[in-house]
């Protein structure tokens, strides 16, 4: 096995771990399998490439602002109308966000049209070189803001009160109802982390990927494999479900060639669901045992 | 269809009859009302095609194409619970089977179209045994995955075409008689979906998946054999739906792995059911009607907003019509009738 | 009489707690046997073990002779064995009528399945537990105590050989109790074994030839009612101070009718 095909899939399971992180945290604690986490990705995308096409902003700055804007599009699409529906069952909340999928993406075609962009910075190409082998600046740097993003949750999770009520929720809504949290702000606080973590994913996409409203489609499934992969919403679980997942596509793509890379993400899927749908870690609720 | 056949004679006949608010009412709640409507709209849809234009013809074959796919649907979820994303799959692989038989078998289309199913059938037997025993959110998910994995497998097979697309041998008729033996064709599936439908929704299946729908347990305690009682479900929607998929390549002539494969038309047709009404025969029909309707009003007019519209109308769907059109008939507007009637009587 | 149930050691542990510990004991063919138990003690836990939603931690069931633990429901359920639930689950969506239709259709006798047939004998059913009245109803338009028929109308419809009642009589009145008793004797008498489940001691020591009675997982006692009245670890576990009391009492009027002269 090449080492270099390790590298590239190391470094792209950190950008899958990305993606899966806030989709994993929405589906934890909500229950909520968001399709519209690939469109609120590819938001996340245009506002970096529209601060740095603009105002030249280093893609990797404008992960913050880009998350501002997410957290509130996702709270207030939780708080607005996705509240209504928490009581039903799975289908109604999946149909639902893939109606938003429907109309964020075409919201997304209709101002920025379907065109091909690209972000580019100076240090776009390079990377560190050991030998034959390369390893892009850029990758590397997606692959330490997920592992960033990681412990991020987790600190926020355990240690601040908002963190703690998320988890509570999780584990056990009446109770944590009782408690006096108040149960549609917490849910609506949650997706809106949930599509900040998105938009992180979406800046990290932009150095990877061509940028159109259609960036985020190949990656929701790519969240989905992560998230079940994992184990139900735990943190540690998207990181490694991400890097297994990586590998497995790098590794496929060079013994079958590249354009059975897609193939070999959703035939993984699959395969998980059918022999271990609990994933690799298994946990039942978000944050316990 | 039971009934008389006369076309609508007992319907008009108390229309005639019908001068007071009393007998109004009665009317709206005669069983015979329905077979009424059903035989006049049957007999309105085989002569439509010969008054209409050519757009027309071809906005009721879909219309057609996406009742007999959401009655198809209807069986594995609406029956059984089993929301099932990605039921394009058999489409697809009825499309490309239907077309492979015709092109390099030389079978003619009215014996490759039913193979084409048979092949999805058996698709869904062998897929649902590890498949289906996942519970409903598992399986909703692994039947998404799995109709995009079959996409990008067919897109790496060199008897498909690949990317490059399929081109089924076309049929030497001149167009304005293709359109009216395809929009027959699509009638035709829509009749046999409806069926199909039918007869399982009353068949000793047809409990057993209603029973799974409510509670898998119970129904397992009853002797219910769940997992073959799933596989069989699917395995019908599959059929069902590869034969359409077939007629799609009949029509098309040229496709390729995305259009076939393409889990938005699977959602589309997954929200006719839900508007139309989940269990029953007539809801994913009507439903279908009315969202295909308004997606080619859309389509014709704001066609740059239309996926937008449609993200609209779900979410519209969603929140306010969750049970679907017909129950929402049922629960608000007949009460609201009835009340109308007993208040003008009252005058 | 033969043993048409017969349980050998069977355990059940969830993680480290033994809900079902050791069990072993048969039920005759044409008896009724009760079960009882303080709450928590595994009652419908063995009833789950037998048919089969829970694997055996260890131990064996036979059901005539056969052995049934490592069947799947389903096949438990066409071999004759109908249970009711605690918690009452009828099939929404579906009306009564078609709620028992299913157990008519897939019971026993379902193998030969036609929907015509099996809704007459749902019909048939439904008359004998005194739900015909409702029979087109859907079933969240029922009362509770209707609910608890409509299980054991669905139970019945299987045409079991073994019926198992987890608490059919929770939420009765003492009217509505009798009617359930007397069905239940109706029941058994066209043949059908049953074991039931239940807490409410008048209608169990009413109906039951023998009684199993379990405490902590364990089988702590068995035999006909009036021997579980007196017996002192059945009355230290479960019926209380009071029978305890009165058991003294009468030991203690005993002694003191002994120690008169015998009249005889």
């Amino acid at each position: 096995m090449s080492v270099q095909v390790l590298i590239n899939g190391i470094v792209l399971g950190g950008l899958y771990a990305c993606v899966g992180m806030g989709f994993s945290l929405v589906y934890g604690v909500l229950g909520i399998s968001n399709l519209a986490h690939g469109a609120l990705l590819m938001l996340g995308s245009y506002v970096t490439y529209w601060l740095f096409t603009l105002y030249g902003v280093d893609p990797f700055l404008s992960i913050i602002p880009a998350m501002a804007v997410l957290f509130v599009l996702g709270y207030l699409m939780q708080r607005l109308v996705i509240n209504r529906v928490m009581g039903s069952d799975v289908r109604t909340t999946l149909i639902l966000t893939f109606g938003f999928q429907w109309l964020l993406i075409n919201v997304a075609l209709y101002i920025f049209t379907g065109d091909y962009r690209a972000v580019s910075p100076s240090y776009a190409g390079e990377g560190f070189n050991f030998g034959s082998l390369t390893l892009p600046y850029a990758r590397l740097a997606v692959l330490l803001i997920g592992v960033a993003s990681a412990i991020a949750l987790q600190l926020f999770t355990t240690r601040t009160k908002v963190g703690n009520a998320i988890k509570a929720v999780a584990l056990n809504r009446k109770g944590a109802e009782l408690c006096g949290v108040d149960i549609n702000h917490v849910y609506a606080i949650t997706f809106g982390i949930g599509a900040a973590l998105a938009a992180v994913a979406g800046s990290a996409a932009t150095m990877v990927y061509v940028l159109t409203p259609y960036i985020g489609q190949p990656l929701l499934g790519r969240a989905f494999v992560v998230t079940i992969l994992g184990g139900l919403g735990n943190i540690v679980g998207p990181l490694v479900g991400g890097l297994v997942l990586g590998l497995a596509e790098t590794t496929g793509a060079a013994i079958l060639g590249t354009t059975y890379q897609e193939a070999i993400s959703f035939i993984f899927l699959v395969l998980v669901l059918a022999i271990r749908p609990q994933g690799i870690y298994g946990k039942r609720f978000f944050g316990g045992g | 269809m039971e009934g008389s056949v006369n076309k609508g004679d007992p319907a008009i006949h108390q229309v005639a009859q019908a001068t007071t608010p009393v007998a109004l009412t009665r009317l709206v709640e005669h069983p015979m009302l329905k077979v009424g409507i059903a035989v006049i709209l049957l007999a309105v849809a085989a002569i439509a095609p010969f008054g209409l234009t050519g757009y027309w013809v071809r906005v009721l074959t879909s219309m057609f194409m996406y009742a007999a796919l959401a009655s198809s649907l209807n069986i594995i979820m609406g029956y059984t619970g089993y929301t099932d994303f990605g039921n394009i799959v058999f489409f697809g692989i009825g499309a490309y089977s239907t077309g492979i038989l015709m092109r390099e078998a030389g079978l003619p289309f009215l014996l490759a179209m039913p193979v084409g199913g048979v092949v999805c059938a058996l698709f869904a037997v062998v897929l649902g045994l590890p498949i289906l025993r996942l519970r409903g959110y598992y399986f909703a998910i692994a039947s998404m995955g799995l109709s995009q994995a079959v996409r990008e497998v067919v897109r790496n097979m060199e008897i498909t075409g690949g990317a490059k697309g399929f081109t089924v041998p076309m049929w030497r008729v001149p167009p304005r008689t293709f359109n009216i033996l395809i929009y027959f064709l699509m009638f035709g599936l829509t009749l046999i979906s409806v069926a199909i439908s039918h007869w399982v929704l009353r068949s000793r299946l047809g409990y057993g998946l209603r029973a799974i729908k409510a509670d898998e347990e119970g129904a397992s305690v009853m002797g219910i054999d769940t997992t073959r009682h799933k596989i069989a479900a699917w395995a019908l929607s599959a059929f069902v739906t590869g034969l359409i998929g077939g007629a799609y390549a009949l029509w098309f002539v040229y496709f390729n792995p995305d259009d076939v494969f393409n889990i938005l038309v699977s959602v589309k047709y997954l929200v006719m059911v839900y508007l139309g009404g989940i269990g029953t025969v007539a809801g994913p029909v009507i439903g279908a009607f009315l969202l295909e309707y308004v997606s080619d009003f859309i389509w014709s007019r704001f066609s740059v907003i239309h996926l937008g519209v449609l993200g609209l109308t779900v979410i519209f769907i969603v929140l306010f019509m969750p049970r679907g059109f017909l129950h929402m008939v049922k629960t608000r507007v007949r009460p609201l009738l009835a009340r109308v009637m007993s208040r003008s009587r009252g005058n | 009489m033969t043993a048409i149930l017969e349980l050998r050691e069977v355990s059940k542990h969830f993680g480290g707690l033994a809900a079902v510990d050791k069990v072993g004991f048969g039920v005759e063919q044409g008896e009724i046997m009760g079960v009882i138990g303080p709450n928590g003690a595994g009652k419908t836990t063995l009833l789950s073990c037998i048919s089969r939603l829970h694997p055996l931690t260890g131990g064996q069931i036979f059901f005539n002779e056969k052995r049934i633990d490592t069947l799947k429901p389903h096949q438990i359920a066409k071999l004759g064995i109908g249970r009711t639930f605690q918690i009452v689950k009828p099939f929404t969506g579906m009306t009564v009528k078609e709620n028992v239709a299913v157990g008519a259709l897939y019971g026993r006798a379902g193998h030969s399945g036609s929907v015509p047939e099996a809704v007459a004998q749902a019909d048939e059913v439904l008359e004998r537990v005194g739900l015909a009245h409702r029979a087109d109803y859907p079933t969240d338009e029922i009362t509770i105590p209707d609910r608890k028929r409509l299980e054991l109308a669905r139970a019945l419809a299987m045409d079991p050989a073994l019926l198992l009642l987890d608490e059919v009589m929770a939420g009765l009145n003492p009217h509505e109790t009798d009617e359930m008793m007397d069905v239940i004797r109706e029941i058994n008498k066209g043949g059908t074994t049953i074991m039931v489940i239940e807490h409410v001691m008048r209608a169990i020591m009413g109906i039951s030839h023998r009684i199993a009675v379990m405490h902590h997982g364990k089988l702590i006692a068995l035999g006909p009612p009036k021997e579980i009245a007196d017996d002192d670890r059945v009355i230290e576990a479960y019926l209380g101070e009071r029978f305890a009391q009165a058991k003294r009492a009468r030991q203690v009027a005993g002694q003191a009718a002994a120690n008169k002269p015998a009249a005889e």
